[in-house]
């Protein structure tokens, strides 16, 4: 435990240093300069100050303000034992004003004095320890916690995976919605956690599709009106498999399963939900998914131009999609795009 | 309170308290309180103004360092100068001489 002692009297420094030697493990450092002890302090760190009262140029009081203004707002902050008279009753008040913990009186009485830096470097020792096991535990948690969220990310990917290899559309194409999805919950005002969550759901929009037949899930002609009603179907199957999560992303996934078809206009399904009734991250993702759609190769379509893709998104506001959701959407361009190029597929599907 | 010839020069209990009962250490002490103590005595001897704000400076600072050390005499040697009329010379003198004369003692003890 190191100590610093300071006292413009070398023989008063020499009392002080004696009495609290007689404690094991101690390491003091003195000055008489109470200018020289301050600027020591500075780089240094003692977990005990003991400094007398009256002392040319750096007085006891002005040394307690500048020594706490060097670690403001210290978790731990260094006990400091002021050593008066007896009668400096203002000066006492001032100290503990300013930050002082405790005082001694002069003459130093040597029992008093040992007891009471004993007393304070135990407290300091044990606050150190507290502080040092809670950052520890936070340390543990943090890990324990990102173990977790990796785990939990790393199944969402490989739940991507399985429902990859029964669709016609590529991986980039659901890393591309989840990166569009997340860039517009930051257009949007949201939070980092929720543009987070939107990054890491949006993708599982479609997994409902596991269960459409090959036949109808990868035909390259229009479908009959019996075969859109299984196709629209991966909605709710969606639901199905993503609801009941403790899980935040599987419970915005299974949202956005749900209602990622709904429209602006009412004209959507499964539920023919209308504006502000449809869930924001189903909206969000509707535009996502259709934006994306219309930039991709598919068995029954060429590649839209970007320039057109953003004409049908900005012709689709106020009824397909959300007119909040597609002006910044249209306004952040040139964001949108690199993530495109980011994400862009190397062969066509 | 005067000094009485009845005080020790030195409270050795104090000292030992100090030190550990140390003797070494308490040698080491009783050195620097005689050189500092010294040092405060020739300036309050060279001190014109003897009621001034720097005279009580030197005084409260002999008075402290001898009491933390309990150079028990020297202590009540500096409390009787600070109560002294400084307009008494011949009582200042005695005190001033006094002063002298435990410090003395103390050296002799080192």
């Amino acid at each position: 435990m190191r100590v610093l002692i300071v006292d413009d009297s070398p023989t008063n420094l020499r009392v002080y240093l004696a009495i609290v030697s007689q404690i094991a493990g101690i390491e003091a450092t003195t000055f008489t300069s109470s200018v020289q002890a301050l600027a020591w302090c500075v780089t240094s760190e003692p977990d005990l100050l003991i400094l007398d009262y009256r002392m040319p140029a750096l007085d006891g009081l002005t040394f307690i303000a500048e020594y706490r203004a060097l670690r403001p707002g210290a978790e731990t902050p260094t006990p400091i034992v002021m050593i008066t008279v007896e009668e400096d009753r203002g000066v006492r008040h001032r100290a503990l004003e300013l930050g002082a913990s405790d005082f001694l009186t002069k003459p130093a009485d040597p029992v008093e004095f040992l007891a009471r830096v004993r007393n304070l470097l135990a407290l300091h020792e044990s606050r150190v320890a507290l502080r040092d096991r809670a950052e520890s535990l936070q340390e543990a948690v943090e890990r324990a916690t990102r173990k977790i969220v990796d785990r939990e990310e790393e199944t969402i990917e490989r739940l991507m995976r399985v429902a990859g290899f029964r669709d016609n559309e590529t991986g980039n194409h659901v890393a591309r919605m989840g990166q569009y999805a997340g860039l517009l919950g930051g257009l949007l005002g949201m939070s980092a956690a929720e543009q987070r969550l939107l990054l890491l759901a949006t993708p599982m929009h479609d997994i409902g599709k596991v269960s459409t037949p090959d036949s109808i899930l990868l035909k390259p002609g229009a479908l009959t009106p019996e075969e859109w009603v299984i196709m629209r179907q991966h909605t709710t199957v969606g639901h199905s498999i993503l609801e009941g999560s403790s899980s935040a992303i599987l419970q915005l996934a299974a949202e956005i399963a749900l209602r990622h078809h709904e429209r602006w206009d009412g004209s959507g399904y499964p539920g023919g939900l209308s504006g502000e009734t449809i869930p924001v991250a189903a909206r969000i993702a509707a535009l996502c998914d259709v934006f994306d759609a219309l930039l991709s190769v598919r068995p029954y379509k060429k590649a839209w131009s970007t320039d057109d893709a953003f004409a049908e998104i900005e012709r689709s506001s106020g009824t397909h999609f959300d007119p909040a959701i597609a002006k910044p959407f249209l306004a952040a361009r040139e964001r949108v795009l690199s993530i495109e190029r980011r994400f862009h597929d190397s062969v066509a599907a | 309170m005067s000094a009485s010839n009845d005080e020790p020069v030195l409270d050795r209990g104090r000292l030992d308290a100090i030190t550990g009962g140390s003797a070494g250490l308490a040698r080491e002490l009783l050195t620097a309180l005689v050189d500092e103590a010294s040092g405060i005595t020739a300036e309050i001897r060279s001190t014109a103004e003897l009621a001034g704000d720097r005279m009580r400076d030197l005084l409260h600072a002999l008075k402290g360092v001898a009491a933390n050390v309990g150079a028990v005499r020297l202590q009540r040697a500096a409390e009787d100068l600070e109560r002294a009329d400084f307009h008494d010379a011949p009582t200042l003198r005695s005190c001033v001489a006094r002063l002298g004369e435990e410090l003395a003692a103390l050296t002799a003890l080192r």
